[in-house]
């Protein structure tokens, strides 16, 4: 196993985020047989945050924090790249968050438990640009998979299949879009879309000032909607 | 629905990591570093392994030990005799570290393999396997090993996947690394305590006793080498043994440096590209070419140190086993490597 010491972003002070209305789980592993032990035992003393666990420094406190986080970075990684290559890209991310903790600054806004997800996606982030074809292969497979029902017309429930196979191919609509968006933008759109991260967040997590965030985004935005058709054009 | 709807939609299905994974990344994680790792329990060697991991698990290939092949410019036997030179040079000046009382040698080996699927690249997917064994300072059996044929396997591409559910299917089970108590150090035949065969040593299943009675002179080893082989091609087949014996993690400094010695004997190789192993170890390789395939030996930059095995794909669409094209493998594709990593540790091997 490598452990590389010149990736990952460079962590900038993590910021509040904005309102989007999700509600993120921000403690203990999410899996039901995890390895590890819950660093907020019901009842037990306030769990400690994710800057303290960093600044604790030893691999066993470290290992905490992928206790706290490593099923939201494999879930994010596998949506990218699919499950296998998320397992090495999991260890991966932990590795080199170790190995840069020192450059870790925790957010003295917040503070939260979960202060530290947004710097673990950027070095997430910056692994995953390392497999951009590995990625972009997949939309590509996706757009081009047949939707499963395509040939069930006969089926009784068609109605019902009619509906699933145009959702599917919606999807497939959308596999092509973010295929061939640029991947700074994919990035922005990606963690705003699926991980809930704030403008702020993603700031902090690609090391990038916010109004790229946004300009990112509303591009990102735009190309897909474009993309998948009138329907979406004037929907924001 | 928006677009953003939409996409949260999209792989919302995407499962969550198996525990498996999530242990194995942990652990990765709590692993002591390599630096520190030195200098607590011994000198730690990176080693591959060849031949002896494929007939432990019927094929093993390695995947991850270096990435594709890219061009690699053609070599010489005149480099490469003199890099295997000095490589036989500076294992000479660097005997081994004996195994202190109570504590171990252990040698884990990766491998991985390109598993075609079908007629195209896309439609293949890889095999990764694991295996460690546990060797006593006394280098007397039994011998613990745990090992997994596969521990994972990864897909080119969701059509191959699919695929693979009806060609292939054993490769959405895999294998936990189970404990096994060896009468060999490698496994082979004879090698369970319990099987009703003793241990029978040779080049792909060597014990401590028949690396000691090897001769350390070239040309009498490249001849032991070339003895009895199993297909009328005595260089193809002393060049492999080579791969796979230093593939074990079991052979002296002294033996490895003859090895060395005994392969620039052998008509055909050459000195290709720097590799970078996926601990970070840069190699060299040196490469011998058959019909569509090259088996490599990969060798540390400087100190002689054998890091590793592949064998490489030469031409699109090469030879399989029954001599048919294989249309899924393409020039520079890496069929099979392993990888395998030694150190003395004082932590005792696993009982269950």
């Amino acid at each position: 196993m490598p452990h590389p010491t010149d990736q990952g972003a460079c962590q900038t002070p993590a910021m509040g985020r904005e309102p989007k209305g999700a509600v993120r789980a921000v403690t203990g592993m999410q899996t039901g047989t995890q390895p590890a032990a819950s660093v907020d035992p019901p009842g037990g003393p306030e769990p400690p945050t994710d800057a303290e666990l960093i600044s604790g420094a030893t691999r066993e406190e470290f290992a905490l924090l992928f206790d706290r986080h490593a099923v939201k970075i494999h879930r994010y990684a596998a949506r990218r790249l699919g499950t296998a290559e998320a397992d090495d890209l999991l260890s991966q991310t932990f590795l080199i968050a170790y190995e840069r903790r020192h450059h870790y600054i925790p957010d003295p806004g917040t503070g939260g438990l979960d202060g530290a997800l947004p710097w673990l996606y950027g070095i997430a982030t910056n692994l995953i640009h390392r497999r951009r074809r590995s990625e972009v292969r997949q939309y590509r497979a996706y757009a081009r998979s047949e939707p499963a029902g395509r040939h069930t017309h006969e089926d009784p429930l068609a109605g019902e299949v009619a509906s699933r196979v145009d959702a599917e191919a919606a999807q497939q609509t959308l596999a092509r879009a973010l295929a061939g968006l640029r991947q700074a933008e994919r990035d922005v759109l990606l963690l705003y879309a699926w991980e809930d991260l704030g403008y702020a967040e993603i700031a902090a997590a690609l090391s990038i000032p916010i109004g790229t965030v946004r300009s990112r985004l509303h591009r990102a935005r735009k190309s897909v909607r474009a993309t998948l058709g009138p329907a979406f054009e004037e929907q924001s | 629905m928006t677009d953003l709807d939409l996409l949260k939609r999209f792989r919302e299905d995407t499962p969550a990591p198996t525990p498996e994974a999530l242990t194995a990344a942990r652990r990765q994680l709590l692993a002591p570093p390599p630096r520190a790792a030195r200098a607590f329990v011994g000198r730690p060697r990176v080693l591959l392994a060849g031949a002896m991991a494929l007939a432990l698990a019927g094929g093993f290939l390695v995947a991850d030990v270096v990435t594709r092949d890219g061009a690699t410019p053609a070599g010489t036997v005149a480099n490469a005799s003199t890099f295997l030179a000095d490589a036989a040079t500076a294992s000479n000046a660097d005997p081994d570290d004996p195994i202190p009382p109570g504590q171990f040698l252990e040698i884990s080996y990766r491998t991985a393999r390109l598993t075609p699927l079908g007629d195209k690249p896309s439609l293949r997917a890889t095999q990764y396997g694991e295996k460690t064994t546990w060797i006593a300072s006394d280098h007397k059996p039994p011998y613990v090993s745990t090992m997994s044929f596969m521990t994972r396997a990864e897909f080119a591409s969701p059509e191959a996947r699919e695929l693979a559910r009806t060609k292939a299917p054993y490769l959405f089970h895999p294998m936990e690394p189970s404990v096994s108590l060896n009468s060999c150090p490698t496994v082979g035949t004879g090698s369970t305590v319990r099987g009703s065969k003793p241990c029978e040593p040779s080049w792909d299943n060597p014990t401590y006793e028949f690396l000691a009675a090897q001769p350390r002179d070239p040309d009498l080893l490249l001849a032991a080498l070339r003895k009895n082989p199993p297909v009328p091609a005595p260089d193809v087949v002393a060049w492999r043994r080579i791969g796979s014996v230093l593939s074990t993690g079991l052979v002296p400094a002294d033996l490895r440096a003859a090895l060395y010695e005994a392969a620039r004997k052998i008509p055909g190789i050459k000195l290709l590209d720097e590799v970078v192993t996926v601990d970070g170890r840069r190699a060299r390789v040196i490469g011998r070419d058959g019909d569509g395939y090259r088996d490599d030996l990969l060798i540390a930059e400087t100190g002689g140190q054998f890091l590793g095995r592949r064998t490489v794909v030469t031409k699109d669409g090469p030879p399989d086993i029954n001599g048919d094209p294989e249309p899924s493998l393409q020039r520079g594709d890496i069929l099979y490597s392993a990888i395998a990593t030694t150190r003395i540790t004082s932590t005792p091997p696993p009982s269950k």
